[in-house]
């Protein structure tokens, strides 16, 4: 019973980090294609924003996206040390819960800090889904 | 005695799980939903938060069950380090739930 209580827990675990990995590899994909959309000359895409702004974009969402997915790796790392508690997976799940406090704490700022510099910008928004 | 308390923090451990696996589900449907565009990425990362601090609740309780049970010097330093480090994510998750 207890065996089979830790395996079910383990690949939970396992397919959390799997989760973690698909979103990291979807946003890294994106954010490619993002950044090679922004060569084509803004002449040619139709598109009335700064071109910084659309840089910060690319960068802003592909953050958000590393946020989504240090949550899941977080949630694996606290699965592992329920399961079977070492010194290394407690560093490991401290690691990551410091990395996500950061990453989240200083994105909030960036997201914040570019939507005041747009509030002051006449330009028209793009869709939010875009 | 002791293998009841141990059976006993691994059932509750199994429904943290159990809480956590729904996080997922949830938070891939709402992605989903609202077609992966940063409001889809906000609210999977506000469900992953809620769902981890539910779970981490109830592992809480199943770490502090297994003290009982605890032998080795080594053994009762590890168990400090998780409580202290589980108290802070959930600190600071529901700090950012509720902020």
């Amino acid at each position: 019973m207890e065996e089979i209580l830790k395996s079910v827990t383990m690949a939970l675990a396992s397919a959390a980090e799997a989760a973690a990995a698909l979103v990291i590899a979807f946003a890294v994909i994106e954010a490619v294609a993002g950044a090679v959309i922004l060569f084509v000359p803004a002449s040619w895409r139709r598109t009335n924003r700064h071109h910084l702004a659309e840089k910060e974009d690319v960068r802003l969402r592909l953050g958000r996206w590393l946020a989504v997915a240090l949550e899941f790796l977080l949630a694996a790392d606290i699965l592992r040390t329920a399961v079977a508690p070492s010194w290394n997976e407690i560093g490991k799940l401290a690691a990551v819960a410091a990395l996500r406090t950061l990453l989240n704490f200083f994105l909030q700022k960036e997201i914040d800090r570019s939507r005041r510099r747009t509030s002051h910008d006449p330009a028209p928004e793009r869709p939010a889904n875009w | 005695m002791t293998e009841a308390v141990r059976l006993g923090s691994r059932l509750i451990e199994a429904v943290g799980g159990i809480v956590i696996a729904l996080a997922m589900l949830r938070a891939v449907t709402a992605g989903a939903r609202l077609r992966l565009s940063d409001e889809g990425a906000e609210s999977m990362r506000r469900i992953m938060a809620g769902g981890v601090v539910t779970a981490l609740s109830l592992m809480t309780a199943a770490t502090l069950l297994r003290t009982i049970t605890l032998r080795s010097w080594s053994a009762i330093g590890m168990f400090a380090a998780i409580l202290a480090l589980r108290t802070l994510v959930k600190r600071t998750l529901s700090a950012e739930a509720s902020g």
